[in-house]
C-alpha cells in the first residue's frame, strides 16, 4: 500500500482520538438524560491545565488528572444546577463554555508557544508488525489506544449490562427507571461525572499528545465538533466514532489536496467542507429522508438499514427528573 | 389607598427578588476577579482607574462605548425575540459577519448618490444576516436540525468564508488578508459633528429595541411567541403557526445582527477585516441570559457590559492583564446571576408550596410544575424556563 495513504490514515487515527473520547464522553451523558454543552470550553481550559501541570511539574501523569478533574468539576456544575435549582442545562453549559474558554486563555499566557512533555510513544509489540494495520493503529501513545478500547467498552457497557440498560433507562424514560430500583439523580451524577471526566481527557490528549503544547484557542471549535459528531452518530458508540475518523478524514483530504495541488481551492473553501458535508448529513439523516429512501433497499435488508439510519435522541434529554 | 400600597409593596419585592441575585453575583464575580488581581500583583484600583479613564472620564472615549454598544444592543434585541421563542440562536456571530459581509459588497462595488448607497448598504446588511439566520430555521424545522448545532456550523461557515473574501477577490494588492482597503467616505455611515456615533445606527438600534418592547409586551405575535417558549408542542396544538414564527423570529434576529455587522463595517471599522464579529454575539447572548430575558433591563446591562469590553485592551497594553480577563468577569457574573436566581426561584417555590399546604390544612398540594427542555424539534431554551 502507498506509505503516504498508510501514514495519512494513521494520522487520521491519532488525530481523531480526542474527538473521539470527548464525543463518546458526551454519549454517555446525554443516553443519561443531561446535555452538557460546556464542551468546547472544557477541552480548551483541559488542555491548558494539563499542559501547564505536566510542564511545572514534570508528570504527565498528575497533568492528565487534573484535566479528568476539571472536565469533571464542570460537567458535575451542570447537573447539580440542573438537580438542585432546576435551571435550564443549556444556559448553564453555554455560558460554562465561555467562562472556560476565558480562563483557558488569562491563565495560558504564561505558557503559549513553550515546549513541553509529550505522551510517550508506546508501539504494541507483535501487532506493530502488521502490515498496514500495524502501522495505522498500534504504532502510537496510551492515551490513543485508549480511544479504541474506550468505544469498544461503551458499547459492551450500554448494550450488553444491567448497568447499560438502566443508562438508557435514565435518558429514555426516568420515571420508568425510578419505578425499577433505579436511583436516577445519583446515577445520572455518576455518568455526568465520567463523560465530564472523559471530556476533560481529551483536552489533555490535545495538548500532551495531538497538537503538542498550548496557545490561546487551539482546540477552539473541537468541542462543539464533538456535540455535532453525538447527533450525527444517532447516540451509538460506534457511529460516532465513525462520525469522528470521518470529520478528521475530510480535514486530512483538505490538507492532502492543498499540499499535492490536486484543487485549486483556497484553505478557507476547503476548510467549510467538513461542516457542510457535516450539515447535509445531519439533514439527510434527522429530516427522515434517508429513511424515506430506503424504498430502493431490498425488504429483507430494510430493518437493518432502518436500525443503522436511526438518529433519535433519547427521550427525556434535557429533562429535570422529580420524584412524584 | 391600602390597595395602592400593598400593590406597591408588592411590586417593591419583586423587583427586590429580582435584583437580589445580580447584586449578589457581582459580589462573588468581583471578590473572584479581586482574588485573580491579587495574584498577579494588581492593585484593584489600577484596574478601576484604568477603566474609568478609558472609558468615562473623556467625552470622547464616552461616545466610544456608546458606539460599541449599539450593535451589542441590536443584536440583543434579536435575542430577546428567539429566545422568548425558546430558540438558542447561537450561530448570532455568523449572522453579523454576513451582514458585514453584505454591507462590504456594496461599499466596495456599488457607487450610487450618499442616501440611497447608505441604505442599500444596510439593506444588504440586514438581508445577509436575516438570510444566514432564516437558513438556520429552515434547517430546524424541515431538516430536523437543532438550531444550536446548525448555528456553530454556520458560524464556522461564515468566519472562512469571510476569510476566504479577505485573502482572495476583496483583498488589497500586497496585503496580508487581515482586512479590505478602506471604504471610500461615500460609503461610510455619516457621523455627529461633535462627538464621532452614527446617528443612524442610534435610530435604528431604537427602533429595533422600541418594537421588540412593544411586540413581546403587548402584541399577539409576543405572546405567540411566549407560548412556543413555555412549550412549541402545546402552543403547536392550539393552533399557533409555529413553524412560521420560528422562521419570523430567526429572521428578524438575522437582520439586527445583519444591521449591527453593518454598522461594524461601516461607521466603527470604515473596511471589513478578519474577525469582525469579534465576540459579540455571544456577549449579546450572555446579556439577554444575565437580564433574563426583561426587555427593560437589556439597554442597561448590555451598556455595563460594553463599558467593561471597551476596557479590555488597554489592560493589556497598560498593566499586562490579558484582556481576556473582562471575559472571566462577565462569565463569572452571569454563571452566579443564573446560579442564585435559581436558588432564589427555588426558595420561593418551596415557600409558596409549604403556605398551600397550610392553606390546605396539611393536605397535599400537587408538585410545583417542573420545567422540561427537549434537545431536538421541541428544543427549549431561555432563562424564562429556568
Amino acid at each position: 500500500m502507498d506509505p503516504v495513504l498508510v501514514s495519512t490514515l494513521a494520522d487520521i487515527v491519532r488525530n481523531a482520538a480526542p474527538l473521539l473520547i470527548a464525543s463518546q464522553g458526551e454519549l454517555i451523558t446525554e443516553r443519561a438524560g443531561v446535555v452538557n454543552l460546556s464542551l468546547d470550553g472544557t477541552i480548551l481550559l483541559a488542555a491548558m491545565a494539563a499542559f501547564a501541570v505536566t510542564y511545572n511539574t514534570d508528570s504527565l501523569g498528575l497533568g492528565i488528572v487534573i484535566a479528568m478533574l476539571i472536565g469533571m468539576l464542570v460537567a458535575l456544575i451542570v447537573i447539580a444546577s440542573s438537580v438542585f435549582l432546576k435551571l435550564n442545562q443549556i444556559a448553564v453549559g453555554f455560558v460554562l463554555t465561555l467562562l472556560c474558554a476565558d480562563l483557558s486563555t488569562f491563565f495560558g499566557r504564561d505558557y503559549a508557544g513553550q515546549q513541553g512533555t509529550e505522551i510517550p510513544y508506546a508501539p504494541i509489540p507483535i501487532l506493530e508488525d502488521i502490515p498496514v494495520i500495524g502501522e495505522v493503529f498500534f504504532q502510537h501513545n496510551i492515551l490513543i489506544y485508549f480511544s479504541f478500547v474506550l468505544v469498544i467498552f461503551i458499547w459492551l457497557w450500554t448494550y450488553h449490562t444491567r448497568f447499560g440498560l438502566s443508562l438508557r433507562g435514565l435518558g429514555e424514560h426516568p420515571a420508568a427507571a425510578y419505578v425499577r430500583g433505579t436511583r436516577v439523580q445519583m446515577w445520572r451524577f455518576v455518568y455526568v461525572a465520567a463523560g465530564g471526566a472523559l471530556v476533560g481527557l481529551a483536552g489533555a490528549t490535545y495538548s500532551l499528545s495531538v497538537k503538542l503544547g498550548w496557545r490561546e484557542g487551539s482546540t477552539l471549535g473541537n468541542g462543539w465538533i464533538a456535540l455535532a459528531i453525538v447527533i450525527f452518530g444517532g447516540w451509538r458508540p460506534f457511529r460516532i466514532a465513525f462520525g469522528a475518523y470521518f470529520i478528521v478524514g475530510l480535514r486530512a483530504l483538505a490538507l492532502y489536496f492543498q499540499q499535492e495541488d490536486v484543487l485549486n481551492l483556497p484553505i478557507q473553501i476547503i476548510n467549510m467542507t467538513p461542516w457542510v458535508l457535516m450539515l447535509v448529513t445531519l439533514i439527510f439523516v434527522t429530516s427522515g429522508l434517508a429513511e424515506s429512501l430506503l424504498v430502493i433497499v431490498p425488504p429483507r435488508w430494510r430493518p437493518a438499514a432502518q436500525n443503522l439510519l436511526r438518529a433519535k435522541p433519547p427521550a427525556a434529554l434535557g429533562s429535570n427528573f422529580e420524584r412524584s | 389607598m391600602t390597595a395602592f400600597r400593598k400593590l406597591f409593596v408588592q411590586t417593591s419585592s419583586r423587583t427586590a427578588l429580582g435584583i437580589f441575585p445580580l447584586l449578589v453575583g457581582t459580589l462573588v464575580a468581583l471578590g473572584a476577579i479581586f482574588l485573580i488581581l491579587n495574584n498577579e500583583n494588581v492593585e484593584p484600583r489600577a484596574v478601576y482607574d484604568l477603566i474609568y479613564e478609558r472609558t468615562l472620564s473623556l467625552p470622547d472615549n464616552r461616545a466610544n462605548v456608546v458606539d460599541f454598544w449599539l450593535p451589542i444592543l441590536l443584536c440583543c434585541c434579536g435575542l430577546l425575540l428567539t429566545f422568548t421563542a425558546g430558540l438558542w440562536n447561537i450561530g448570532i456571530e455568523g449572522q453579523i459577519t454576513m451582514g458585514a459581509v453584505g454591507a462590504t459588497s456594496i461599499a466596495l462595488f456599488v457607487e450610487l448618490p450618499r442616501n440611497e448607497q447608505i441604505f442599500t448598504e444596510l439593506f444588504m446588511a440586514g438581508a445577509a444576516g436575516g438570510a444566514w439566520a432564516l437558513f438556520t430555521g429552515i434547517m430546524r424545522t424541515r431538516g430536523g436540525v437543532n438550531e444550536i448545532f446548525g448555528g456553530v456550523a454556520m458560524n464556522f461557515l461564515a468566519s472562512n468564508f469571510s476569510a476566504y473574501l479577505l485573502v482572495a477577490p476583496w483583498s488589497p494588492p500586497n496585503a496580508t488578508g487581515s482586512a479590505t482597503v478602506r471604504f471610500p467616505d461615500n460609503a461610510l455611515l455619516p457621523s455627529m459633528d461633535t462627538y464621532r456615533l452614527s446617528p443612524i445606527t442610534i435610530y435604528i438600534a431604537l427602533s429595533a429595541f422600541i418594537f421588540v418592547l412593544l411586540t413581546l409586551s403587548g402584541s399577539r405575535w409576543g405572546l405567540q411567541l411566549r407560548a412556543m417558549g413555555k412549550n412549541e408542542k402545546s402552543a403547536q396544538m392550539l393552533g399557533i403557526p409555529t413553524e412560521r414564527n420560528i422562521w419570523l423570529a430567526m429572521l428578524m434576529c438575522g437582520i439586527m445582527a445583519g444591521l449591527a455587522g453593518g454598522h461594524l463595517v461601516l461607521f466603527r471599522r470604515a473596511n471589513l477585516p478578519a474577525n469582525v464579529s469579534g465576540g459579540i454575539g455571544f456577549l449579546s447572548l450572555l446579556v439577554v441570559l444575565l437580564a433574563s430575558i426583561r426587555v427593560r433591563w437589556v439597554p442597561f446591562v448590555s451598556f455595563a457590559f460594553a463599558l467593561l469590553y471597551s476596557a479590555g485592551l488597554p489592560l493589556r497594553t497598560r498593566l499586562q492583564l490579558d484582556s481576556s480577563l473582562i471575559g472571566v468577569f462577565l462569565g463569572i457574573l452571569v454563571f452566579c446571576v443564573l446560579i442564585f436566581d435559581g436558588a432564589r426561584q427555588r426558595l420561593q417555590a418551596i415557600v409558596e408550596q409549604r403556605k398551600l399546604l397550610a392553606d390546605a390544612g396539611g393536605e397535599k398540594s400537587p408538585p410545583p410544575p417542573t420545567i422540561e427542555i427537549q434537545i431536538g424539534q421541541e428544543a427549549s431554551g431561555g432563562p424564562s424556563s429556568s
